[in-house]
């Protein structure tokens, strides 16, 4: 039998999560209120999940007699990882600090800039996120648990 | 002749120095919110609203008028140079903008989505104009069944015309069902699917969504290319440089003209709005030839939608002036300005304000004019953008992505969401799932689904309703041809093919 690639992993997985809102969605709702006469909140996105399971299904057999592999690398894990490091570190030193980490560590240990460079690429972002995001449209970005801890006890 | 005589008069109204000078600085700052991904339309002319607190009433209005035009223009922009949309109507020009960008002809990408955000904006005022009132009370004829079938119209379409494989397209839009269902129920108020959540109660917020599943899914794919540079023109860029050549032109304007028409009904019609028209305009020019294959580039691509959404933004007027009914968020924002000034939208508004209402008609026309031009003399300097090498733009767009998904939602909610669905859109990249009609389905379907049941709830449960109005029959049978067009076409090639080999022997 083929081994099940992206191309099947990634419709099984929409499947699952289908099956899931399904028996959520009829557990809690039901499908019609036969007293008043009309669809209950579970309606549509019932019908929508059967729809998308049997699609789905079909899809996974169908593209199994195909040929063709999705390709990965190892570096487009890492900016996901970046991402994630992101989102943590807000929560640690604030956004707009852990923006500005992520950037001069990305540009000197993943693409090894020169130092100068990464100085003017950093000064851009900050003067966009600054000037437009900050002090133009007074968007206050979170400060993170260090930063309240210090100023904010 | 009544309603021309009254735009000139607006016109004369307009045209002061300073008024003339308040639609300028209204277009540009248009242009640089709307340009700013995450912020788009509805929230630009929101954060800009209070700069018209320091002029008088009528330059205030202009003012409102071209902040609306022009943050429709700007969201093209990051679309075209960064594949990241600075709106939801901004989202099908990512499809054929970015990929003409990366042939090499930013400039023209950017000039065809100005130019036929144009022709579609002056051609919604044209028909705003003279037929106002008449598209008013056509779109209050819609009701739910009218515009349940006319929403799974939409959807078919683009489910099935976008992508190669009919499956794939068609899993994808019913996944944006499945995550629109998530938050409160839009007739009850019930929370359902958000497993107990607080934040899921609220939804997915749509637009750190796309900028997730549009923007930061390119960042990751970028990855793999990061080192080959896009192709740049060799001379420096100029205007004239950027300018479209004569078959550009002749390929542009029949999908803008065409798509402009069919933007100003949908802007029309209450809840639609831009991004609706834009999607429809993609999916009709599917339906049409086109020299390049759409998704690849083409000209019409850009021309369809850029022109589509414009127009709704000019037809969404109609109801707002004459019914006082904004069609769209962004409409309800100019709502709130125009009754700041004391003007109250209605059936009485042109007879009791006259000055006020074709004012503000006369400077949607000059708005666009001020915004085409505007845009066009910063094309050479927008396209650097593309010159920066994809290394170095990794880190930016990041930092935008992240940036631009807190502005939005005010939350880091917003944020996580954008990292996952920035995931989601990546593998949804390697298995060969096409995102934008998840994008779209997510934003139809609880116009759709409240109408529905709306529906089924006056006819007492009954299908009846949805083939009881000469519209809602003829969208169903619409959406019956667009779903048996692929069965169709393969028949007709059947039959056609023995006969071309017999005609070519």
């Amino acid at each position: 039998m083929k081994k099940l690639g992206t191309r099947q992993i990634v419709p099984l997985i929409i499947a699952a999560i289908c099956t899931v809102f399904l028996i959520t969605g009829l557990n809690k709702f039901g499908f019609w209120n036969a007293k008043k006469l009309s669809p209950t909140p579970a309606f549509v996105p019932s019908i929508i999940c059967v729809l998308l399971i049997a699609i789905c299904l079909i899809t996974v057999i169908t593209s199994l007699k195909k040929e063709g592999k999705a390709k990965y690398s190892k570096d487009e894990f890492l900016i996901i990882l970046a991402g994630a490091a992101v989102v943590g570190c807000t929560y640690l030193i604030g956004m707009l600090p852990a923006l500005g980490l992520f950037v001069i560590l990305w540009l000197r240990l993943v693409e090894h800039t020169p130092w100068k460079t990464v100085l003017i690429i950093f000064a851009i972002i900050a003067a966009l996120v600054i000037g437009v995001f900050v002090l133009w449209l007074g968007v206050r970005f979170p400060t993170g648990l260090i930063y309240n801890a210090i100023f904010n006890q | 002749m009544d309603n021309l005589q009254n735009l000139l008069m607006g016109f004369a109204t307009v045209f002061t120095l300073e008024r003339l000078a308040v639609c300028g600085l209204g277009a540009i700052l248009g242009l640089i919110v709307g340009a700013m991904p995450g912020i788009g339309s509805l929230a630009g002319c929101a954060l800009l609203l209070p700069l018209t607190y320091k002029f008088e009433p009528t330059a205030a209005i202009i003012m409102l008028g071209a902040l609306y035009y022009s943050n429709m223009y700007g969201g093209a922009f990051s679309a075209i140079l960064l594949n990241v949309p600075g709106d939801s109507p901004a989202v099908m020009t990512t499809l054929d903008g970015y990929p003409m960008a990366k042939k090499g002809q930013p400039g023209q990408a950017l000039l065809t989505a100005n130019v036929s955000s144009c022709i579609g904006g002056i051609l919604g005022m044209i028909i705003l104009t003279f037929m106002g009132p008449m598209l008013a009370n056509f779109g209050l004829k819609f009701g739910p069944a009218e515009m349940t079938t006319l929403m799974i119209m939409a959807m078919t379409s683009i489910g099935w015309l976008l992508g190669d494989d009919p499956l794939r397209g068609t899993i994808s839009t019913l996944i944006g069902f499945v995550l629109a269902s998530i938050g409160m129920d839009t007739l009850t108020g019930a929370p359902r699917y958000n497993f107990g959540s607080l934040h899921l109660m609220g939804g997915i917020p749509f637009v750190p969504f796309v900028i997730g599943a549009v923007g930061f899914s390119q960042v990751i794919s970028l990855m793999m290319e990061r080192y080959n540079g896009v192709e740049m023109p060799k001379d420096k860029l100029t205007i004239r440089g950027s300018l479209l050549n004569r078959s550009q032109i002749k390929r542009l304007l029949p999908p803008a003209i065409r798509s402009g028409i069919a933007g100003t009904f949908i802007g029309v019609l209450p809840g639609s709005g831009a991004t609706a028209a834009s999607f429809l305009g993609y999916a009709m020019q599917k339906g049409f030839k086109n020299k390049e294959p759409l998704g690849s580039g083409a000209v019409e691509g850009i021309a369809a939608c850029e022109a589509a959404n414009n127009a709704a933004a000019a037809g969404s007027f109609a109801p707002l002036l004459a019914l006082g009914i904004p069609g769209s968020g962004t409409g309800a924002v100019l709502l709130g300005g125009l009754m700041m000034w004391g003007l109250n939208p209605g059936p009485l508004l042109f007879t009791n304000n006259p000055e006020f209402a074709w004012g503000l008609i006369a400077s949607l026309f000059i708005a666009n004019i001020v915004a085409l031009l505007i845009a066009m003399s910063i094309i050479p300097n927008l396209v650097k953008i593309l010159a920066v090498p994809v290394k170095y733009m990794i880190p930016i767009i990041t930092t935008i992505c992240f940036v631009g998904a807190y502005a939005t939602s005010q939350s880091m909610y917003g944020v996580i969401v954008m990292v996952l669905s920035g995931i989601a859109g990546f593998f949804f990249k390697k298995a060969d799932l096409p995102v934008a009609p998840m994008l779209l389905t997510f934003v139809l379907s609880p116009i759709f689904e409240q109408n529905m049941r709306r529906a089924f709830i006056s006819s007492g449960g009954s299908l009846d309703i949805f083939v009881g109005s000469p519209l809602s029959t003829a969208f169903l049978v619409i959406t019956l041809l667009l779903v048996c067009s692929p069965a169709i076409k393969a028949a007709v090639k059947k039959i056609r093919g023995p006969k071309a080999a017999q005609t070519k022997e």
